[in-house]
């Protein structure tokens, strides 16, 4: 019998992990999903077809982002909420951490899986727009360079926040994880407007608890391309690199923290 | 059955170390109702199993069996004491490599097949294709699910699943199998298979450690016993000796519970069912 060495069953243990995330979201169906975001984007390019070309253009536009931003963090939510609580619960995680596994193999294993999905998801969502724009069914609408980033940019976003969640099922129940990181979710969208105001009121307090809050919750206005995609404005390389480094630290935080409070945890 | 001894340089399968765990629980009274109390599981439990040994973990419900197993495991970590696997610290993840464990109400997931649950532990475990490719029939053999492979895991009756169970612990031929009540929801032909199966890793010089409360199945398979009882190691011995004089295990088990704790004895002369 042939065993491998404990370095290649670490890398080998997250692909397995991995691979039976993608399964178990492809058996159960989840990714019919982006069946619906094709419905509610006819729906849209239906909606807009009243107005003028040059107008139902950039409204296609920036409601396919809207829609793909939608289904995207639904099915994040979805995918992640239950990944760890249910493996606990059911104790078909016994037989996997009685194996020469780390904890932190376990849950890399999880969050990789849940990418792929994400990914497999998006890409399907971009095909979708594709042939809708190949069908002639979004007159005007072409899948540029500013789509792409686009997408990208939200894949970004939703790393972080599946790590966030996934680290917040660890520590609370499933509801509470979803609510709070919705409600962090909500907050790193509207964190420009409270860091302006919060910093330009009198108190010492609050522009420290903007700094704190700076530090643990990422800013996602600077991962939203909406503008990008609407009025052509695109980012350069060097720009693309910064806010992939920036989404990705924060994944790499959640996932640490995740880490830290799993390894905490009885089972 | 003998008790089976290797070389005396080689560790033991198991060491448990004075192993405590403690838990903090919320009880009644206190202003909300929630002032804590500690309840110890698992009281300062030492026990050293030999390679080659079939050992008999027994106890009542909520005696401290799983939790011990737990922290064997490295599920749970423990309050004080330690563990060593053949000779390791129980919680780094290597020492893991030459154990198989098989837990109580066996659970998988219900969307992948046998073949793909053994395929996705045996990969887990380390195991390449090749390896699964010759085990995973072999271990479907002996225990009894041959010709399931394309079965969902879904649709295995519980014992089945119980079943397929044992065979994943089995996956990367470990040296030392521990299993939580493993014959808990078998039926007579799947507690046969188990009771066969032990016999077979004995004569192949695996350890086998499992708690259990069929006795009839322990005095049959295994060379020595320790009873675990409200948290607390009352008893290590030798099943020869234990059931010399006719009496069956399970006479000795309530005679040393009644012993130890009166408020387990059983008063069988004056018990009327009808």
């Amino acid at each position: 019998m042939t065993r491998s060495s404990p370095g290649a069953v670490a890398l080998g243990a997250v692909l397995v992990i991995a691979r039976n995330v993608v399964r178990e979201a492809l058996r159960r169906r989840i990714l019919y999903l982006v069946l619906l975001f094709a419905l509610a984007l006819l729906v849209m390019v239906e909606g807009v077809s009243r107005f003028e070309a040059q107008i139902q253009v950039k409204m296609v536009r920036d409601f396919s982002y809207t829609i793909v931003s939608f289904f995207g963090l639904l099915l994040t939510v979805l995918i992640t909420f239950e990944q760890v609580p249910l493996e606990v619960d059911s104790k078909t995680i016994y037989m996997i951490l009685c194996r020469p596994i780390t904890r932190q193999t376990f849950l890399m294993g999880k969050l990789l899986g849940i990418l792929i999905v994400l990914g497999l998801a998006m890409t399907i969502m971009g095909g979708i727009m594709v042939a809708m724009v190949g069908l002639g069914v979004t007159k005007g609408f072409v899948i540029d360079g500013q789509v792409v980033q686009a997408l990208y940019f939200l894949l970004l976003k939703y790393a972080s926040f599946a790590t966030l969640l996934m680290l917040l099922s660890i520590v609370a129940s499933r509801p509470l994880a979803v609510m709070l990181s919705l409600l962090i979710y909500s907050f790193g969208h509207v964190s420009d407007f409270l860091r302006a105001s919060l910093t330009a009121s009198d108190s010492v307090v609050f522009p420290k608890i903007v700094e704190i809050l700076d530090l643990i919750m990422p800013n996602y206005v600077l991962l939203d391309v909406p503008s990008g995609m609407v009025y052509s404005a695109v980012f350069n390389l060097q720009s693309v690199a910064i806010l992939t480094a920036y989404a990705l630290s924060f994944t790499v935080l959640y996932l640490v923290l995740a880490t830290w409070a799993f390894e905490l945890k009885e089972l | 059955m003998e008790n089976a001894t290797r070389s005396s340089s080689e560790p033991p399968a198991l060491t448990i170390e004075r192993l405590t765990k403690t838990y903090s629980k919320g009880g009644h009274g206190g202003l909300f109702g929630r002032r804590r109390r500690t309840i110890t599981v698992v009281d300062d439990v030492s026990i050293e199993i030999r390679p080659g040994e079939v050992f008999g973990f027994l106890g009542l419900n909520g005696a401290g069996k799983t939790t011990t197993l737990k922290m064997v495991l490295g599920l749970i970590r423990p309050t004080a004491g330690r563990v060593f696997l053949f000779g390791h610290d129980a919680f780094r993840p290597e020492s893991r490599s030459r154990i198989g464990f098989a837990p109580e109400r066996t659970a998988f997931y219900d969307y992948l097949t046998t073949r793909e649950t053994l395929e996705t532990l045996g990969r887990l475990s380390g195991l390449d294709r090749e390896s699964l490719a010759e085990r995973i029939p072999r271990l479907l053999a002996t225990v009894a699910l041959v010709g399931e492979e394309n079965t969902q895991v879904k649709d295995f009756s519980k014992g089945m699943q119980q079943r397929l169970g044992i065979a994943q612990s089995m996956l990367a031929d470990p040296d030392l199998l521990i299993f939580d009540e493993p014959t808990t929801g078998l039926d007579p032909f799947g507690r046969r298979i188990f009771k066969d199966l032990v016999r077979d890793l004995k004569q192949a010089g695996k350890t086998v450690f499992f708690s259990s409360h069929q006795l009839p199945d322990v005095q049959e398979i295994c060379d020595r016993v320790g009873v675990i009882h409200r948290g607390k190691m009352i008893h290590v011995g030798l099943v020869r000796e234990l059931i010399q004089g006719g009496n069956t295990l399970e006479e000795w088990f309530m005679r040393l519970l009644g012993e130890v704790d009166p408020s387990v004895k059983i008063q069988g002369q004056e018990r009327r069912f009808v």
